[in-house]
């Protein structure tokens, strides 16, 4: 629907009036402000409990055990400490046996001087 | 009153009421001072009545929050959602209230007269001549106007508050003028009326 010149002369000559009541807008008291906002934390209370300021503190160890990956990582890592153990336990008892003992001559001397003994 | 207002004061009405439903009391406040405003000088118009829009800026304002944890983002604006509910509201009022006198009140008063003191009792005349035109208008054609003219939304918007066509809206704001016109044209030795 275009505008008619009548249309448009009504539409200009309005134009102060509606202005008028632009600037006559009731501006909302403090009652009702506190009222409506009052109202708000009451129903975000029910839906959303509040938000807390920061996350809860974790304690050394837990920390310790994420860094490492977990319980898991940790089971790992215990096994593997049993296991050194065990073998530095154990290694003394070991008897090398001559074709070993030829085989840590190439690789590592030192240490086939000291279990071989002279050649 | 004032209210500091913090880093969110920037953020469109949609985000920050995902963000009051997620929990954040700052976006109430936000809303609150942005919203109430809107919400009560709509419902002013609407009713002529001061005490009566306020609360219905409250209910809608209620509403709002209640709606917020179901708000579906992109499926439409606030303000549009909000003026809505506020025609709703007020609609249910005035049928209500069929048969009683409403005092028209919605008109605020004005500060402390100064130099300017006769444009602004000039500016009330017609403010008031304007509310009493408005409550003779059918409802939907003063919901127009006032959507259109007063608070300056664009077709499309007021067709989709009103639930109707850009074309259907254009009609009802023709009319009502032409309805306001008249109405104002009796007063217009002392309102300033210009209508040749």
């Amino acid at each position: 629907m275009s505008m008619t010149d009548k249309d448009m002369q009504e539409q200009a000559a309005l134009v102060p009036f509606f202005a008028a009541a632009q600037r006559a807008a009731p501006a909302p008291s403090p009652e009702l402000l506190a009222r409506v906002l009052a109202q708000a934390c009451a129903e975000q209370a029910r839906f959303a409990p509040p938000r807390p300021l920061r996350a809860p503190r974790i304690g050394l160890t837990a920390r310790i055990r994420q860094g490492l990956g977990g319980w898991p990582a940790l089971a790992g890592l215990a096994a593997a400490g049993l296991a050194g153990v065990w073998i530095g336990l154990a290694l003394p008892d070991v008897v090398i046996a001559g074709g070993e003992a030829d085989y840590l001559v190439d690789v590592a001397p030192d240490i086939a001087f000291d279990t071989g003994g002279d050649f | 009153m004032t209210m500091p207002l913090d880093d969110r004061s920037d953020l469109p009405d949609e985000d920050l009421l995902a963000a009051f439903a997620a929990g954040e009391a700052a976006a109430a406040r936000v809303l609150t001072l942005r919203l109430v405003p809107r919400v009560l000088a709509h419902a002013a118009r609407l009713l002529g009545n001061r005490a009566e829009a306020e609360e219905v800026a409250q209910e809608a304002m209620l509403r709002l929050w209640r709606q917020a944890p179901h708000w579906r983002a992109g499926e439409a604006r606030v303000t549009t959602w909000l003026y809505r509910v506020v025609a709703n509201l007020c609609i249910d009022r005035r049928r209500r209230a069929r048969g009683h006198s409403v005092a028209l009140d919605a008109v605020e008063e004005p500060p402390d007269p100064g130099p300017d003191a006769p444009a602004r009792m000039q500016d009330r005349a017609r403010a008031e001549a304007l509310q009493a035109a408005l409550a003779d208008l059918p409802e939907r054609q003063r919901q127009a106007v006032v959507l259109r003219h007063i608070e300056g939304l664009a077709n499309p918007e007021i067709a989709a508050i009103m639930e109707t066509t850009t074309e259907a809206v254009e009609s009802l704001t023709t009319r009502g003028r032409r309805a306001l016109t008249a109405a104002l044209a009796v007063r217009k030795e002392d309102l300033g009326y210009v209508d040749d």
